[in-house]
């Protein structure tokens, strides 16, 4: 086969494999590398005279260094943040004026799917992956329309550019629509299964993840697990709530299905809290400015983009 | 991301078994990125082990602000650009240009590549470096246009032109070289 008929996946699939020679190799001097950075343990314990005469001096010194330690921990006991409950996160959530939640099947990737919504402005954007292109839907409840705006591969860049128009179309949302809408933003979205544990299924366990077993985790954050059963399923969301405002910053979803097996990551979710002119600003760098955006259905851009329906229409 | 934070953490505390995990979950993509630039495994196989041995050696000042892999593939870069600036690497003429280096043609050698790897690895070759180097960040180590910009600190524009001349010189010498 010839490589220049599908060049693009020829090059995805070109892969070069080490040996277990150079395998070998390479990891015995990164081990010996490792071992070389590691920490200096203290010198060897044999007690010298020196250590011997001044030991009582040192004793003394010790000692006063340990009460020293006691207040110090004492202190930071009585400073650090206090658990917290999951009502606070929910209630926390609720009261959250705007919100984008990314998310993320695999935690290397983009996200597949960002949503910012803000409960001042009532209007929730959508961005998703259409194929090569790129989807923003805007939901405007007050006015009740539905923008939807496409970006293709020749219109990414650092961000869209309102200036090289892809596609713009308009849609009037439905009034049950707009309700079931303005309904979902008062809630807190799918971040958190259950209000409190009282209305968890019985089982249910919120329990905070000692800090030295997340390693470097989100800063700022304290770590809860939420545990519990339905339908043949363990779930697990593991919830970074912010140590000062109560918000998630990110939940991460497992499940498994037997209790013997090991949790599966099926999804993450980053839960950023803009301004309100941050959601303005966004949303008029996608669509336009106010008074370039159609009010009614209709359709700006290319005519390339141009829907069928709309087309149709006119 | 989150597990290789997890291995991160875990090979700051000297865990052996982290470093190899991160190895074998690495090691192909990061060679198949030094060997599509280099063009000869032996050279590609040193960039390897000089880029590998060097994070053990440094892991524990290390602060990860991407993944892992990127911080990889990213140090693989800088150590190929390192070789052809300090003249260890040239850069291959038209001329020149024959199968992958028959360094990797000795049974100790490690590389396996197939004709049609063998091929494109030869056509890639003939690329300038810029627009190879923007190949194989985007198609290989699954870069955007934008963090290649970052990367090489050109704008997006300038990425894409030299992705999309890239791929049509190479659709063009990979014709030539099949009609031969």
């Amino acid at each position: 086969m010839n490589p220049a008929d599908n060049l693009e996946r020829s090059i995805r699939q070109f892969q070069v494999t080490t040996s277990i020679e150079t395998d070998r190799r390479i990891l015995d001097d990164a081990f010996a590398a490792l071992e070389e950075s590691a920490p200096e343990e203290s010198a060897g314990l044999g007690r010298t005279v020196r250590q011997i005469v001044v030991f009582p001096r040192v004793m003394k010194l010790a000692a006063a260094a340990a009460v020293a330690v006691v207040a110090c921990a004492l202190l930071f006991k009585a400073l650090s943040p206090k658990a917290v409950e999951l009502p606070q996160v929910y209630q926390a959530l609720q009261k959250a004026e705007n919100l984008c939640v990314s998310t993320y099947a695999d935690a290397e990737a983009e996200p597949i799917q960002q949503v910012w919504t803000s409960r001042t402005l009532k209007v929730v954007m959508y961005k998703s992956q259409a194929g090569a292109q790129e989807q923003f839907d805007l939901f405007d409840i007050p006015n009740r329309l539905k923008k939807t705006r496409y970006f293709g591969p020749r219109f990414r860049g650092d961000k869209p550019a309102p200036t090289e128009a892809g596609a713009v179309s308009t849609e009037r949302l439905a009034a049950e629509q707009a309700i079931r809408l303005e309904r979902s933003i008062s809630g807190v979205f799918e971040l958190l299964p259950f209000a409190g544990m009282d209305s968890a299924p019985k089982g249910s366990r919120w329990s905070k993840v000692p800090d030295e077993d997340m390693g470097a985790s989100v800063p700022g954050t304290q770590v809860y697990d939420l545990t519990w059963a339905a339908e043949g399923f363990s779930y697990k969301r593991r919830i970074f709530v912010d140590a000062k405002s109560d918000l998630p910053k990110r939940v991460e979803y497992y499940f498994r299905q037997k209790p013997q097996d090991q949790y599966k990551f099926e999804r993450m979710q980053v839960a950023e809290y803009p301004a309100e002119k941050e959601i303005k600003l966004l949303i008029k760098e996608i669509f336009g400015p106010d008074q370039d955006r159609p009010a009614k259905p209709g359709y700006i851009g290319t005519p390339e983009h141009r829907p069928q329906d709309t087309a149709e229409k006119e | 991301m989150l597990e290789d934070q997890r291995l991160l953490w875990r090979l700051k505390r000297g865990d052996k078994e982290a470093l190899r995990t991160i190895y074998e979950r690495y090691k192909d993509n990061m060679l198949t990125v030094a060997t599509s630039l280099l063009h000869d495994t032996g050279s590609a196989e040193d960039v390897l082990h000089d880029v590998f041995v060097s994070f053990a050696m440094s892991v524990r000042k290390i602060e990860l602000h991407s993944s892992l892999r990127k911080y990889l593939i990213t140090s693989i870069i800088n150590r190929v650009r390192d070789r052809f600036r300090t003249k260890k690497h040239h850069i291959v003429e038209l001329d020149e240009v024959g199968p992958v280096s028959s360094n990797s043609e000795s049974p100790e050698r490690s590389a396996i590549l197939s004709e049609e790897s063998r091929l494109l690895a030869g056509a890639l070759a003939r690329l300038p470096l810029e627009q190879r180097e923007t190949i194989v960040l985007h198609l290989k180590a699954d870069m955007k246009f934008k963090q290649i910009a970052q990367m090489q600190g050109i704008s997006i524009s300038t990425v894409q032109g030299r992705y999309r001349y890239g791929l049509s010189k190479l659709r063009t010498i990979l014709n030539g070289e099949m009609k031969k």
